[in-house]
C-alpha cells in the first residue's frame, strides 16, 4: 500500500484550479491516489472535496493544472470517458432511474450490448457481484422499492459491473445506519484488497480513522496536507480541517423541563403514494426540552414533520400546542400560534431561492409590522431588520440584490434558523439541521438550537445523524416504518442500541 | 431551477413568434415572380412635375391574384408615363384601423394619388383623407367616399357568368365546388352569376360553396378545395387570391375556374378560364387626371365593355364550339344586350323574387348549395 | 476534436451596470449583424436604419403613431410579465385582449348615446379588464382546482376568442355588427362619448392610462403584501406553502390580474384608435407580442414601457422600409434578428463565456488508451 514501490500512481492531480462564479473551488490542488488504497478526502463543506472528485470523474474540466492517470497525462471530457477508463463515482444524490429494476439500472448507459437487454444475464451478473462483495440486492426489484442503503449498493454495483478500478464515494455514510456503514467499510476494504483504489469523502473523523489508509485534508479549496491514517491524530486532523481548535457544542445538564408545550397523539399520515407513512405516533415535548427522533431516512420522518406543521393532512390523531388543539389549523394559523419549522430541504422548501436574504428573513413575518403597514410593505424594515439579523446570526456572503440561493449551505441554514428563531416560537421542529454543513456552521447551528432549549422552547429534532442527536437531545425516540419503536434518555443511549432499533429490531421495549 | 425554465420558455416564445411572422408574411415569395415594384428613388430634374403615386395592397403582390393584378396596373402606368410618375408600392399591409398610419405616412411623404386595393382600408383611408385634404385617395371595392376620396370596382359578375358556362360544360358529376372568401355582396354576386352561367349550358349543375374567411391563405384555400373534391365536385371555382384551389384541382385531375389573373401556369391541365382584372387603363386615367388637375372624387364601376373586367384565355380542354358560344355571350354583354342577372330572379329555395340592388345582394340563386350568411 | 472550447457558466449576480449595458450592446450587435445581412441583400444599412428611426421618431406624427402602437403592448406586456413572475404560463393574452375588446365594445353599444364621456370611458376601460379577467378565469379555475395545463388551455382559448370575434361580426347579426352596412360585415361604431380623446395627432389618452396601469401593477407586485406573497409563490410553491401562503388563491389572483391587463389593452384599443369591434383592426397578435415585450423587459414592469415603445417603433417601421424598396421579407427578417439578439443579450447577462486559462493536458486527446 505504499506509494513508493515503483508502481505508477492510479491517479495524480497536479496544481489543479477550478473556479465557479469567480470563486476558486479548487486552488492549486494536488492529490495522489495509489493502487489498492482507501484514501480519505477530509474537509469542511465548501472545502473543494466534491469539486476535486467531480474533476476526477470527468464531470468538470479543470481551468488549469494537470491530471495523470496510471502514469500518463489524461483528461476526461465526460463522466462516460472517465468510466470507460475505469473511474466511477457514487454521488451524494443517486443517479438511478427509480422505476427501472436494479438490473436495468446496471445496464444504463452501457452501450456495448445492443438494443435489447438480456435481463437474465444482467440479473445473474448483479447477483454474482452482490454476493462476492456483500452488496446483496434483489436484481428484479425496482429502485423506488429499495431503501436508501440498498440504492447506494446499486450505485456501487453499477461501477463494479463496469469494472471500475477507481471508485469515488462522496459522503457515502451520510445516509446509512451505523451497521450499514460498517458493512460498507468491509466492502471497501475488500475492494482495496483486490487492487482497486477508493476515494472516501467524509467529514467524520472517526470513520476516516477507521477505514482509510491515507488522508488528504482540503481547506478553502487548497490542499492542507496528506498523512498516513495510522500516524494521524484526530485532534490534529480536525485542526487541519478547520484551521483552528474547535469543540462542537453539546448539551449540558439543563434546567428541568417545564410544562408540556407540544403534544402529539396517535398521528397518522399518508405518503405521496397514498401509503400510511406515519402509523400512530404519540409523544410530548415539554418547554425547554429537546427531544430527538432518530431513524434512517425514509421511515416517515418527512411525513411526520409535514403533518405536524400542517403541510400534510393527518388521517387521524391530534396535535396540541401549549394545550390548544391545532389539528385542523392551517399552516399559517399554526405559525401564528408559535410553531416554527426548519425543513430538511433548505432551498426546496425553507427558503425562496430567487429572493434576497433580506426577503427570506421576512418570509413568515412579512404580514405584520414592522415589515408591513396595512397591506403595504415597508421597504426600510426589510433593509434594517435584514441587516440586523445578518449581523446577529453571522450570515456571510450577502450582497444587495443577491438571490439567497447563491449563499453556501451553512449560511443558508443560519438564515433559515434565524428567521424561525426570530418568531420566538413555542415549538421548534427541525429536520437534519446540520446535514451537509461544515464544522463551523454545524457549531453555530447547534449553539442556536441549544439556546432555544434554554429559552424555553419545546424543540423536536428529527435527524439521521446520531452524533448530533446524542449531543443535543435530552430524550431520544426512534422511528422505524412510521412507528416509534423505542424511547430512552440520551444518557442511556449508545449507537449500537440506536442502530438496532433504527434497523427495525425490537430488542426491548424501554420506558 | 425556475429561473432557467422561464428563460427557456421566453426564448421558445420568441422563436415561435418569429416563425409565425415569417410564415404569415413570406408566403407569396415562393412563387418566384419578380419582387414588388418599388419607388424609383432617382429624383427627376423638376421634382415638382413628378407625380408621386402610392399603392397599398393587403396581400403580397407576388400572389398572382388580386394584388398582383393591381400591381400590373401600376406597372402599366409606369410604362406609359415613365419619369413623370414615381410609384411606391406597399404590400401585406393589414386592413383595419392601423392602416390609417400607413396612408398618412404615404401622404406625408408627398404622394398625391393613393390607391388602397382592399375593402378593409375604407374607414382608415376615409380618416386619412380627412387629415390630408390635398391628396387624392382612391379606394377599391368600398362604398364610402368623401371630398378627396373616391372608389372604384368592376362588374366581375360578367366574367363570372362566362366562366360559369365553361365550368357547367366541363362537369360530369354535375357538382361544382366553389371556394369563397367571405359571405358579402361582392362574393355572393360572383357565385350567383357563375351559377347562372353554368346552368345556362347545363341545367342540372349544382354549385357547392365553402367559406374560408380569408382572402389569401393558400393552405386553407387548398384544403377547402380538397374537401369539395372529396365531396364529388369535379370542377373547382373560387373567389380567392391564391392559386391553391387550382393546384388542388390539378392534383385531383379535376377542372378549375380561376379568378383575378390568367393562372394557367399553376394548373395547365385543370385550367378552364377565369374572370380577370385589367386595372391599367383605369389607373392611367386617374394619374392623368391628377396631373391635369381635373381629378374628382368619383365612384367608378367598370365592366367588360370598358375593359376593366375581361375573360382569361381558355384552357386546352375547352372545345371550340363552347368557346364560340361563350365569346358570343361576351359580345352580347359588352353590347348591353344580355344582362347577367334576370329580374325577377329565382332564389335558392325556388322562389321568385325581385332582383333588388345587386350591391347589397344577400341571397343565393337556385342551384347553389350552402348558406349565404356563412 | 476541439480541445480548446469556450466555457459557459452562470454569472451569479449581474451588476446593475451590466444589466443596462448588455441590452444596449445587444441591440447594437443586432444592428451590425442585420446590417451585414442588409448589405448582402443589396440594401444600404445606413439608409435603412435612418429610415426606421425617421419613420418612428423622426416627426411628431411618427412619434404619435409609435405611442399608439406602444399603448396596447405596454398592457399585454404587463399581463404576460405578472403571470410569468408567478410561473403562471398565461400565453392567452391574445384571447384575453379580444375578450376585453368584446366587453368594451359591448358595454359602449349597450349604454348607447345617452351618457357623458365621464361615464362611458371608465365603463369601457373597466369592462375591458373584466372581459380579459373572465377569459383568463376559464383557464385559471381548472388550472387551480384541477391542475390542468394553462399553456394548452390559454393557447386554445386564443383561437376560440379569435373565432368568436369573427363570428360576432362575420357570422351573425350580433349587436356588435353594424347592421347599417350590407356590403361587408363590420363592427358597429361605439358612441363618440366612449372614444378616448385624441390630443396629439391620432394619439389618444390611452397611452397615459396604460402607463398608469403599468405603474399600478408594479406597485401591486413590488410594494404590497399580496405582491410579496406572489413573488414567494412564484419562486417556489413549496416554500410558499411552508410560509403559510395560499398558493392556489395567489395563482388565481395573478391569473385574473394578468387577464385583466390584457383585457384593458383590448378595451383601450377599441375605445382609442379602432372605435368598433373590428376583427381586422384588432387581430394583430398584440397579445402574443406582449409576451415578447415582457421577455425583452426581463419581466421588469417598468422596463416594459420603453420596450413596448421600441417594439411599437419596430412594428411601425415596416411600411416605411417597404417604401424605400426593402422587400417585406427582409423587413420581417430584420425585425426578427433584432429580437433574437435582444434575447441573446439576456443570456449574456445571466452567463459569462470565457476561454479556459490553460489546460496542460490538452496534448493528449485520448485518455482512454492509457
Amino acid at each position: 500500500m505504499s506509494t513508493s514501490n515503483g508502481e505508477p500512481l492510479a491517479v495524480e492531480l497536479r496544481n489543479v484550479d477550478k473556479a465557479f462564479y469567480g470563486v476558486k473551488a479548487n486552488d492549486n490542488v494536488s492529490f495522489e491516489l495509489a493502487r489498492g488504497e482507501v484514501h480519505a478526502l477530509l474537509g469542511e463543506n465548501g472545502a473543494g472535496k466534491s469539486t476535486l472528485c467531480s474533476i476526477l470523474a470527468g464531470l468538470y474540466r479543470p481551468d488549469a493544472g494537470e491530471m495523470w492517470f496510471e502514469g500518463k497525462p489524461a483528461l476526461f471530457k465526460t463522466p462516460k470517458d472517465a468510466l470507460a477508463a475505469g473511474v466511477g463515482m457514487v454521488y451524494q444524490h443517486f443517479r438511478l432511474v427509480s422505476n427501472l429494476t436494479v438490473a436495468e439500472n446496471l445496464a444504463l448507459g452501457h452501450h456495448d450490448q445492443g438494443v435489447r437487454l438480456d435481463q437474465k444475464e444482467l440479473a445473474r451478473a448483479a447477483e454474482e457481484l452482490g454476493e462476492r462483495y456483500d452488496l446483496a440486492v434483489d436484481p428484479t426489484a425496482r429502485i423506488w422499492q429499495l431503501s436508501v442503503g440498498e440504492q447506494q449498493r446499486v450505485e456501487i454495483l453499477k461501477l463494479l459491473y463496469r469494472d471500475a478500478k477507481i471508485l469515488i464515494l462522496d459522503e457515502p455514510t451520510a445516509v446509512l445506519t451505523p451497521q450499514e456503514g460498517q458493512a460498507l467499510f468491509k466492502t471497501m476494504r475488500q475492494l482495496a484488497g483486490e487492487g482497486r483504489s477508493i476515494i472516501f469523502v467524509s467529514h467524520k473523523l472517526d470513520e476516516v480513522k477507521q477505514v482509510s489508509d491515507r488522508v488528504t485534508v482540503l481547506r478553502n479549496g487548497k490542499t492542507v496536507g496528506g498523512v498516513a491514517t495510522k500516524d494521524a491524530d484526530a485532534r490534529e486532523l480536525a485542526r487541519m480541517m478547520v484551521g483552528r481548535d474547535l469543540e462542537l457544542p453539546t448539551r449540558s445538564a439543563s434546567a428541568p423541563p417545564g410544562e408540556v408545550m407540544f403534544s402529539v397523539s396517535d398521528v397518522r399520515v399518508l405518503s405521496d403514494r397514498g401509503l400510511e407513512a406515519v402509523r400512530g405516533v404519540s409523544f410530548e415535548v415539554r418547554a425547554g426540552e429537546i427531544v430527538g427522533i432518530a431513524g434512517v431516512s425514509g421511515n416517515g420522518q418527512r411525513e411526520l414533520a409535514q403533518g405536524l406543521v400542517g403541510l400534510r393532512r393527518l388521517t387521524a390523531g391530534r396535535v396540541e400546542i401549549d394545550g390548544e388543539d391545532v389539528t385542523s389549523d392551517t399552516v399559517l394559523e399554526r405559525i401564528d400560534k408559535g410553531l416554527a419549522y426548519v425543513p430538511q430541504s433548505r432551498l426546496g422548501m425553507g427558503l425562496a431561492p430567487g429572493l434576497t436574504t433580506e426577503e427570506n428573513l421576512a418570509l413568515k413575518a412579512f404580514r405584520r409590522p414592522p415589515y408591513s403597514r396595512g397591506r403595504t410593505l415597508v421597504a426600510s424594515a426589510f433593509r434594517d431588520e435584514g441587516a440586523r439579523q445578518i449581523e446577529q446570526y453571522d450570515i456571510r456572503g450577502v450582497r444587495p440584490g443577491l438571490p439567497i440561493r447563491l449563499l453556501s449551505g451553512g449560511n443558508l441554514q443560519k438564515a433559515l434558523l434565524a428567521r424561525e428563531v426570530e418568531l420566538e416560537p413555542k415549538v421548534l421542529i427541525l429536520r437534519s439541521p446540520t446535514r451537509g454543513l461544515d464544522v463551523g456552521a454545524t457549531e453555530a447551528v447547534r449553539n442556536q438550537i441549544l439556546a432555544e432549549g434554554v429559552r424555553g422552547t419545546a424543540v423536536l429534532l428529527i435527524s439521521e445523524d446520531l452524533d448530533e442527536l446524542m449531543a443535543l437531545a435530552d430524550r431520544l425516540l426512534v422511528i422505524y416504518e412510521g412507528e416509534i419503536v423505542g424511547e430512552m434518555q440520551t444518557e442511556e443511549a449508545t449507537s449500537e442500541r440506536l442502530g438496532l432499533l433504527m434497523a427495525g429490531q425490537r430488542v426491548e421495549e424501554s420506558a | 431551477m425556475a429561473f432557467k425554465r422561464w428563460r427557456l420558455f421566453a426564448t421558445l416564445m420568441v422563436v415561435i413568434a418569429m416563425v409565425a411572422a415569417a410564415c404569415s408574411s413570406g408566403g407569396g415569395d415562393s412563387e418566384g415572380s419578380e419582387p414588388a415594384e418599388t419607388a424609383t428613388t432617382t429624383a427627376a430634374a423638376e421634382p415638382a412635375e413628378v407625380l408621386k403615386i402610392a399603392f397599398v395592397h393587403v396581400g403580397p403582390v407576388a400572389d398572382k391574384g388580386w394584388s398582383w393584378a393591381h400591381d400590373q396596373g401600376a406597372k402599366y402606368v409606369k410604362a406609359q408615363l415613365g419619369d413623370a410618375v414615381e410609384i411606391t408600392t406597399l404590400e401585406s399591409i393589414p386592413e383595419g384601423s392601423d392602416a390609417q398610419r400607413v396612408f398618412e405616412d404615404l401622404a406625408a411623404a408627398g404622394n398625391k394619388l393613393i390607391f388602397g386595393t382592399s375593402f378593409g382600408y375604407m374607414e382608415p383611408m376615409l380618416a386619412a383623407a380627412e387629415n390630408f385634404p390635398d391628396v387624392a385617395f382612391m379606394h377599391a371595392t368600398g362604398y364610402k367616399t368623401s371630398e378627396n376620396m373616391g372608389n372604384y370596382f368592376g362588374a366581375a359578375e360578367e366574367g363570372r357568368y362566362l366562366s360559369g358556362m365553361a365550368a357547367g360544360a366541363a362537369t360530369k358529376t354535375n357538382l361544382i365546388g366553389y371556394v369563397a372568401a367571405f359571405p358579402i355582396p361582392e362574393v355572393l354576386r360572383g357565385i350567383n352569376a357563375f351559377t347562372l352561367g353554368a346552368r345556362e349550358v347545363n341545367p342540372d349543375v349544382e354549385v357547392q360553396v365553402v367559406w374560408t374567411s380569408t382572402w389569401f391563405d393558400p393552405p386553407k384555400e387548398g384544403t377547402a378545395a380538397e374537401s369539395l373534391l372529396d365531396a364529388g365536385a369535379d370542377v373547382i371555382a373560387m373567389h380567392q387570391d391564391s392559386a391553391a384551389p387550382g393546384q388542388a384541382a390539378e392534383a385531383a385531375g379535376a377542372k378549375w375556374v380561376g379568378y383575378n389573373t390568367d393562372m394557367t401556369e399553376f394548373a395547365p391541365n385543370a385550367w378552364l378560364t377565369a374572370a380577370i382584372w385589367d386595372w391599367g387603363p383605369f389607373y392611367l386615367a386617374q394619374a392623368k387626371a391628377v396631373i391635369d388637375g381635373t381629378w374628382k372624387a368619383e365612384s367608378v364601376y367598370g365592366n367588360m365593355a370598358d375593359g376593366m373586367v375581361a375573360l382569361a384565355p381558355f384552357g386546352e380542354s375547352v372545345d371550340e364550339d363552347l368557346q364560340a358560344l361563350i365569346l358570343e355571350r361576351e359580345d352580347e354583354i359588352k353590347e348591353g344586350i344580355f344582362s347577367v342577372f334576370p329580374d325577377p330572379i329565382v332564389d335558392q329555395d325556388g322562389n321568385e323574387r325581385e332582383l333588388g340592388d345587386i350591391f347589397t345582394m344577400d341571397y343565393f340563386v337556385k342551384g347553389v348549395i350552402g348558406s349565404p350568411t356563412g | 476534436m476541439s480541445t480548446r472550447r469556450l466555457i459557459v457558466e452562470p454569472r451569479g449576480l449581474a451588476s446593475t451596470r451590466l444589466k443596462l449595458l448588455v441590452p444596449v450592446a445587444s441591440v447594437i450587435a443586432a444592428l451590425i449583424v442585420a446590417g451585414i445581412f442588409l448589405l448582402l441583400t443589396g440594401e444600404s444599412p445606413v439608409e435603412v436604419y435612418a429610415k426606421m428611426l425617421d419613420a418612428s421618431f423622426g416627426s411628431q406624427r411618427g412619434i404619435a403613431e409609435t405611442m399608439i402602437s406602444a399603448t396596447p403592448l405596454i398592457l399585454t406586456g404587463v399581463a404576460a410579465a405578472i403571470a410569468f413572475k408567478m410561473q403562471v404560463w398565461n400565453i392567452g393574452g391574445e384571447g384575453q385582449f379580444l375578450m376585453g375588446a368584446i366587453f368594451s365594445a359591448g358595454i359602449a353599444i349597450w349604454l348607447g348615446d345617452g351618457f357623458p364621456a365621464t361615464v362611458m370611458i371608465p365603463a369601457v376601460v373597466i369592462a375591458g379588464g373584466l372581459g380579459g379577467a373572465f377569459w383568463a378565469a376559464v383557464s385559471a379555475i381548472p388550472r387551480v382546482y384541477l391542475g390542468t395545463n394553462e399553456i394548452i388551455t390559454t393557447l386554445m382559448l386564443n383561437f376560440i376568442a379569435i373565432n368568436f370575434v369573427n363570428f360576432l361580426i362575420f357570422g351573425s347579426s350580433s349587436p356588435w355588427r353594424d347592421s347599417a352596412v350590407a356590403t361587408f360585415p363590420t363592427g358597429r361604431p361605439i358612441p363618440d362619448a366612449a372614444r378616448l380623446p385624441e390630443f396629439f395627432f391620432r394619439l389618444d389618452v390611452g397611452i397615459f392610462i396604460a402607463i398608469v396601469l403599468a405603474i399600478i401593477a408594479w406597485y401591486l407586485m413590488g410594494k404590497t403584501r399580496w405582491g410579496f406573497a406572489v413573488r414567494v409563490a412564484g419562486d417556489s410553491t413549496d416554500t410558499a406553502r411552508y410560509a403559510g401562503i395560499s398558493v392556489p388563491r395567489k395563482i388565481l389572483g395573478v391569473f385574473l390580474l394578468s387577464g385583466a391587463f390584457a383585457g384593458f389593452a383590448g378595451g383601450l384599443f377599441v375605445s382609442g384608435p379602432v372605435g368598433a369591434l373590428d376583427p381586422r383592426s384588432l387581430i394583430l397578435n398584440l397579445g402574443f407580442t406582449g409576451i415578447i415585450v415582457a421577455a425583452l423587459a426581463r419581466l421588469n414592469l417598468i422596463a416594459i414601457i420603453p420596450v413596448a415603445v421600441l417594439m411599437g417603433a419596430l412594428n411601425n417601421s415596416g411600411p416605411a422600409l417597404q417604401s424605400i424598396g426593402v422587400p417585406t421579407a427582409t423587413v420581417s427578417m430584420l425585425q426578427g434578428a433584432i429580437l433574437l439578439f435582444a434575447v441573446a443579450g439576456e443570456f449574456l447577462i445571466e452567463n459569462r463565456i470565457r476561454r479556459p486559462e490553460s489546460v496542460t493536458v490538452a496534448a493528449n486527446p485520448e485518455p482512454e488508451t492509457a
